[in-house]
C-alpha cells in the first residue's frame, strides 16, 4: 500500500494516542513489580525487589528447599 | 470402490479427529441438556426432556442475560474489526520501521496471560489516588464498578483488535501493487483508493475475522469473569457463556446443575450457527469462493 502523503501524518499521531491506554498498562504493571506504592503511573513508595521473591520462594510462600537450612545441614 | 480407498484413507484421520473432539462433545452436551444431572442426581440423572429449556425460558433474569450478550457481542466486534482495520490500514501506509512497532504493541495485550492482564486493568480503573483512569478524568472512582460495560468492551476490545490487525495488514500487504498504481494514475485519493480498492478486496478477511471473533466472543468470558464475575448486582454484566459456566461447574450453593449448564451450551451452539450462516449470506459467501470471472494465465 503506499504511502500517507504528509498531511495524513497526523492520523500516525492518532494511532499513537489510541496505542497509550497498552503502553500505559504495561508501564504501569513494570512500575507496580518494582516500587513500594505507585499513584497512576507515578511511584511514591521506595524501589524495591520485595515483588520478585517469588524467585526464591515456593508457591506456598515459604523458601524453597534451597535455602532452606535443614537441621543435619545446619549442624 | 476402490478407486475411493486412497482418498478416504487420506480423510479418515481429520475424519477422526474432528468426530471425536467436535461432534462428540456436542451430542454429548445435547444429550446432558435433555437430562436433570446434578451434584445432587449425580448418581441416578433422569430422564426430564424438554425440562431444562424450559426452566431456562421461565428464568426470570434469562431475557437480561440474552441482551447483555447481544451488547458485549455487537459493541466488543465493533470495536475489534473497526479497530483492526484502522491499525492494519494505518500501519501499512507508514514506513514499515514505524507500522512494525505499532504492531508489536497492539500485540502485547494479547500475549499477556489474562489474569495478569485483567490485573493491570483493576490496577489502572482503581480510585484516586492509585488509578490512572481516576487520575486523568478527575474523577475518583472504582471503573470498573462504575462503568463495567466500558471497561469490559475496551479491555476485551484492545486484545481482540491484534487479531483483526494481523488478518488484515498481511491482506492489504496481498494486494497487487499494480493496483494502486492504477488508482494513483486515475488520480485517486488516498481515501478513494481505501474505499474503492483496499475495502472491497479486503472482504473475505473481514468475514473471516467477523465470524470468528463472534463465535469466539459467544462463548469466551474469562474476561469479564475476571473483572467483574458478572456484576456488580445482579446479572449487571452476566453474558449467556458465563451463565452456563456458573450453572455447570461453579455455584455458589455447591449444587452445579450440569444439565441446565449444557441446555445453555447447546442453545449458544445453535446461536452460533444461526449468526455464522446468516454471516455468509450478508457477505455472499459463494461468490467469494466462487471462479473468479476473469481467468489470467
Amino acid at each position: 500500500m503506499p504511502l500517507l502523503p504528509p498531511r495524513w501524518r497526523l492520523v500516525l499521531l492518532g494511532v499513537a494516542a489510541l496505542s497509550l491506554p497498552v503502553i500505559a498498562g504495561i508501564v504501569w504493571l513494570i512500575l507496580t513489580g518494582s516500587f513500594g506504592e505507585v499513584r497512576g503511573l507515578v511511584p511514591v513508595g521506595p524501589l524495591t525487589l520485595k515483588n520478585w521473591r517469588f524467585g526464591n520462594r515456593s508457591a506456598t510462600g515459604r523458601r524453597s528447599m534451597s535455602h532452606c537450612s535443614t537441621p543435619w545441614r545446619s549442624r | 470402490m476402490r478407486r475411493y480407498w486412497a482418498p478416504l484413507a487420506f480423510v479418515l484421520p481429520a475424519t477422526v479427529l474432528i468426530m471425536l473432539f467436535f461432534v462428540a462433545p456436542v451430542v454429548t452436551t445435547l444429550y446432558l441438556s435433555l437430562t436433570d444431572l446434578s451434584t445432587i442426581t449425580f448418581q441416578h440423572p433422569r430422564w426430564i426432556g424438554l425440562g431444562n429449556y424450559a426452566s431456562l425460558l421461565r428464568d426470570p433474569f434469562i431475557g437480561k442475560i440474552l441482551f447483555n450478550t447481544a451488547h458485549y457481542l455487537g459493541f466488543t466486534l465493533l470495536f475489534n474489526i473497526g479497530m483492526g482495520l484502522l491499525l492494519a490500514l494505518l500501519s501499512s501506509s507508514v514506513r514499515e520501521r514505524y507500522g512494525a512497532q505499532i504492531r508489536a504493541v497492539w500485540l502485547l495485550p494479547r500475549i499477556l496471560p489474562p489474569v495478569v492482564y485483567v490485573v493491570i486493568w483493576q490496577g489502572l480503573s482503581r480510585e484516586a489516588p492509585y488509578g490512572l483512569i481516576s487520575d486523568l478524568l478527575g474523577k475518583s472512582r472504582n471503573w470498573i464498578t462504575a462503568q463495567p460495560w466500558n471497561v469490559i468492551i475496551l479491555a476485551n476490545g484492545l486484545v481482540g483488535a491484534s487479531f483483526g490487525m494481523l488478518l488484515f495488514t498481511s491482506a492489504i500487504r496481498a494486494i497487487p501493487p499494480d493496483l494502486f498504481y492504477a488508482s494513483a494514475v486515475d488520480g485517486a485519493t488516498t481515501g478513494q483508493t481505501v474505499r474503492r480498492v483496499v475495502l472491497p478486496l479486503l472482504r473475505w478477511p473481514i468475514l473471516f475475522v467477523t465470524a470468528y471473533q463472534t463465535l469466539s466472543l459467544l462463548t469466551s468470558f474469562e474476561y469479564i469473569l475476571l473483572l467483574t464475575n458478572g456484576g456488580p448486582g445482579f446479572y449487571t454484566t452476566t453474558v449467556w457463556s458465563l451463565h452456563a459456566y456458573q450453572l455447570a461447574l461453579s455455584n455458589y450453593f455447591g449444587n452445579v446443575q450440569f444439565g441446565l449448564g449444557a441446555a445453555m451450551a447447546a442453545v449458544l451452539v445453535v446461536i452460533g450457527i444461526v449468526v455464522t450462516l446468516l454471516y455468509l449470506r450478508i457477505f455472499n459467501f459463494r461468490a467469494l469462493v466462487g471462479e473468479p470471472k476473469v481467468e489470467v494465465n
